[in-house]
């Protein structure tokens, strides 16, 4: 055997050099950044409606009855003059809190109710999954009506009444990647070295469940939107606001209106499509990267 | 004229990472009737060279050279002849029982339905059909395991069953790929033994394929030896044993425990690994494991030729044992 | 037998806790009197309302306690008697059973028109996985997962019976060919989503059951592609696909609400709509206990499925 010289060292075949493992942003992909990109900018839009030199929204005759889109009116106008623009850049404003609030809560409580069943177990978790299992057997969208009529048209009731129907798939993903964590050994350190219940929780759990958590965060803003503008649409969300279920009924539940200018319906319906189609994709790649099978159901 | 002849047949799978050379010039004729052991480790191409026979290779693998069925091209049928190729002329039986069967049909479902496709039979003729071939391959009570599914049988019970599927339309080729690898001891025999005698029975031609070389001592006429996706050594049965000509071989000879070997004879495991196939095979693939290997089998390819003692005998080798070995030396 | 038994009782509790849940509601969030009738429920409204009053008080049991009221109720519903509704002067029952019939048939109408459609796609693009029209295809699916049922409702509406005209606007049922064909734009609304999820679930088991042994054996047996497909791949492969079948249904249920507003159809979907306009609540609570109740008892069926679809099942019980 000869001796390993620094000569014989480099005549050795060489080991395929393995490039290093691409970074997180690079595993993500383009799609999921120009899925960000949309997103921050229809939030930003939202966001900055007051702001922005837009007509506004309620005000009628801006354009004439359907008129088309051209350079003034980059969404032409519906059926009483209004700009389609503006309204859809408002309508964005409800839709988006509301989504964003339906989902807060479901995982403040469900996203507790799950982590705390998951690492207690006994009496407690069985209640708890059989709340989830009965939650998760109401149709939401009745659910979501039950509780909007009895309650009002208000962004928090609506928000509310989404946020419960969220509360049992969040519930139960926070459930299960409690229960795989809670087996590991660094829970098990933790708790040989005395921590308290609370510590180990909010310090040992919560952290490896939230990246998981945060692909269904997106994932059930987009189904959380979609509600909103299903309650809109039937006229049973926030009273008297603007939104884009509001908006695509209004400019799309008649046939004539449709015929006359298919514009006003197809702007926020083109809208609404790629916003969900963004989370949906944005969520998809976040669960892939990291591998949360149990996000699949 | 010989029922299957492969001539020169070569199997490369591209991979991202390269070709994978898994067979190369592998030559091979089977008669009428003829009983045929391929043997080898995991590795050497023995499946991967009935696969392709089989039409079962995935799209990545390429195949070179022929190989003739009654004449006939096997890898570019007539659209109408291949219809009814497969399951009619050559049929196979797997290796692992416990996985061949549907899970979700019923036995009878599955012993029939090539019947039904093939020769549009009836369904009622197609069952007596069923019966027979069951009671052919010595299931007890036939009738009820029609009605059974898979996961009621035993895997002997299974294995048979799935000879039964493949004698369906009298086959006129049978291939056996490690047909008893996945099965108990107390079984192997059996099933071997069903083999046997169902190809006498039918006058069936049978490729039997195992890493075994004691499974096709007494079994077969033939034997064809292959390491690294290559022949390495092509006999009649008595000749491998009596006049070995290839080391490898020999170290398989070695390597299996026989009955009649005295108590105490220790069994010699051939050293080393099979070789990496995503090489170019540029030297004799065996020779990082062989005992009597010289610079000359590192540095090029030992052809295929034949043994003095017959023409029915060839081996790849530049240092031959047996008959094979006086004649080298004489030249020497 | 005894998984059928634990499912069975798992049904029941489920079903009393739904209508508990929503019954409670109508007691609890706010003043039930109130909920049944609206403005007259008060006192104030005058005495003219005092006899309607004591009605509406006698039908929902509102002098007894929560839960007897709770029993005396739900022991109506079980003999088919959903109560009334008094803002709109019908018995619920017989106005549900109209409307009933109308929304399961634009369910089922959904259900097979996804079936018909995301089987022979999943097939196909599974026998060319991972090829150029496998993933072309993939992206397809992918898309209309994101299409929101009331815009598509809009979208197909605009383009097939607005601009085209291939399909009528309105609601037909003179015959059963004018039902299915005043429908079609309806349940495919409803279908796109479940045709995405379906495909996408059956290619993935797909890909996996066709590495499977038994597929190589039924190869070797000479059977064609389709055959193998159909007879050997498919069933073992639609395990997925039929728990979201069940889950699937209530996704239907709301999108239903949004197609029949749209294309016009007389069902539960546009009663609930109404009532929920009119402020009706009993009728709100009616069609959330039936519809409820419907999505229940699916799932359990589809539970059932199982065993037929894995005898091994029936064993491991």
């Amino acid at each position: 055997m000869a001796e390993l010289t620094p000569d014989v060292v480099a005549a050795a075949p060489e080991e395929p050099v393995l490039p290093d493992p691409p970074s997180i942003a690079k595993q993500l992909g383009l799609g999921f950044w120009i899925s960000v990109g949309f997103l921050g900018l229809i939030v930003a839009l939202a966001v900055l409606a007051p702001v922005l030199p837009i007509a506004d929204p309620n005000e009628t005759a801006v354009g004439g009855k359907f008129e088309s889109p051209n350079p003034g009116l980059w969404f032409g106008a519906d059926s009483t003059g209004r700009d389609v623009l503006a309204l859809t850049i408002w309508g964005a404003r409800i839709s988006l809190l509301v989504g964003f609030l339906a989902i807060m809560i479901g995982f403040l409580v469900g996203g507790t109710l799950g982590l705390v069943s998951g690492y207690f177990r006994g009496v407690f978790d069985k209640i708890v999954s059989f709340v989830f299992v009965t939650l998760l057997s109401f149709p939401a969208l009745i659910l979501a009506i039950l509780i909007t009529t009895l309650l009002g048209r208000t962004v928090f009731w609506i928000s509310l009444s989404l946020g419960i129907l969220a509360i049992a798939p969040v519930g139960r993903l926070a459930r299960a990647q409690t229960l795989v964590f809670a087996e590991r050994d660094f829970v098990t350190a933790a708790r040989i070295l005395g921590a308290s219940d609370k510590r180990i929780i909010m310090k040992e759990l919560l952290p490896n469940v939230v990246i998981p958590m945060s692909a269904l965060a997106l994932l059930g803003m987009g189904i959380a939107i979609v509600a909103e503008g299903t309650l809109a649409f039937l006229g049973i969300s926030v009273s008297g606001g603007l939104s884009w279920g509001k908006q695509i009924f209004e400019a799309g539940s008649s046939a004539r209106n449709l015929q006359d200018g298919p514009h006003a319906a197809l702007f926020p319906i083109g809208v609404v499509f790629l916003t969900v189609l963004s989370l949906n994709y944005a969520g998809d790649r976040i669960r892939e990267v990291f591998d949360a099978k149990e996000l699949a159901l | 004229m010989a029922l299957l002849e492969l001539d020169k047949l070569a199997v490369t799978f591209n991979t991202p990472k390269g070709p994978v050379y898994a067979v190369s010039e592998v030559s091979l004729e089977v008669s009428k009737g003829e009983a045929v052991g391929i043997v080898g480790e995991s590795g050497s191409g023995k499946s991967v060279t009935v696969k392709s026979l089989m039409g079962l290779l995935p799209r990545t693998a390429a195949i070179g050279g022929t190989a003739t069925y009654d004449g006939l091209d096997i890898f570019n049928l007539p659209k109408d002849r291949k219809k009814h190729f497969y399951g009619v002329d050559i049929a196979m039986v797997f290796q692992n029982p416990m996985t061949s069967l549907n899970p979700v049909k019923r036995i009878g479902e599955q012993l029939t339905e090539g019947m039904r496709f093939h020769r549009s039979l009836s369904k009622d003729a197609s069952t007596a059909r069923a019966l027979e071939l069951l009671n052919l391959v010595r299931i007890p009570d036939p009738k009820k395991r029609l009605r059974q599914y898979p996961h009621e049988l035993s895997g002997g019970m299974r294995q048979r069953v799935v000879i039964a599927m493949a004698l369906a339309n009298d086959p006129a080729l049978l291939i056996a790929d490690e047909p008893t690898t996945a099965l108990d001891v107390t079984v192997q025999r059996d099933i071997l033994d069903l083999l046997d005698n169902l190809r006498r029975d039918l006058d069936m031609a049978l490729i039997l394929i195992t890493h075994d070389l004691g499974v096709v001592k007494d079994r077969t006429d033939k034997i064809a030896v292959m390491y690294g996706g290559r022949l390495m050594e092509r006999a009649p049965t008595t000749a491998v044993f009596v006049d070995t000509a290839h080391p490898y071989t020999e170290a398989l000879q070695r390597s299996i425990p026989d009955m009649s070997m005295p108590r105490g004879t220790r069994l010699d495991p051939i050293p080393g690994s099979p070789p990496d196939l995503a090489i170019v095979p540029a030297s004799c693939p065996f020779a990082p494991r062989c005992s009597y290997a010289t610079d000359e089998c590192v540095t090029s390819m030992p052809m295929l030729e034949q043994t003095p003692a017959s023409k029915e005998h060839s081996y790849a080798c530049f240092h031959p044992l047996g008959s094979a070995a006086r004649v080298s030396l004489g030249d020497a | 037998m005894k998984f059928v038994a634990t499912r069975l009782v798992q049904m029941v509790l489920v079903v009393v806790a739904v209508t508990f849940l929503a019954f409670g509601a109508m007691n609890f969030l706010g003043d039930p009197l109130f909920n049944i009738l609206g403005p007259i429920a008060s006192e104030d409204a005058g005495p003219e309302f005092a006899e309607i009053r004591a009605e509406a008080r006698a039908e929902y049991y509102l002098d007894d306690p929560f839960v007897v009221r709770y029993g005396r109720w739900l022991g109506d519903i079980v003999q088919g008697d959903f109560g009334r509704s008094f803002k709109n002067e019908t018995n619920v029952s017989t106005d549900l059973k109209n409307k009933l019939p109308i929304t399961i048939f634009l369910m089922v109408y959904a259900q097979v028109i996804a079936v018909v459609i995301s089987i022979p796609w999943a097939l196909w693009s599974a026998s060319k996985a991972y090829r150029a029209v496998d993933k072309a295809s993939t992206v397809i699916s992918f898309s209309m997962l994101g299409v929101p049922v009331f815009a598509l409702a809009v979208l197909l509406f605009w383009i097939f019976a607005v601009k085209w005209q291939v399909f009528p606007t309105r609601y037909d049922d003179t015959d059963f060919f004018s039902k299915l064909n005043s429908m079609f734009l309806a349940a495919l609304t409803l279908a796109v989503p479940l045709i995405a999820t379906y495909q996408r679930l059956l290619r993935t088991d797909l890909i996996s059951t066709l590495q499977e042994d038994f597929i190589a054996v039924a190869r070797a047996k000479g059977l064609p592609q389709w055959w193998v497909l159909f007879r050997h791949a498919l069933r073992p492969s639609m395990f997925s696909m039929l728990t979201v079948f069940g889950i699937q249904t209530g996704a239907l249920i709301g999108g239903s609400l949004i197609v029949e507003q749209q294309f016009s159809i007389p069902g539960i979907g546009a009663a609930v709509v109404e009532a929920i306009i009119r402020d009706d609540f009993p009728v709100v609570l009616a069609i959330v206990v039936i519809v409820s109740v419907i999505f229940v008892v699916v799932n359990f069926l589809v539970d059932l499925l199982y065993s037929f679809l894995d005898p091994r099942v029936r064993l491991d019980g």
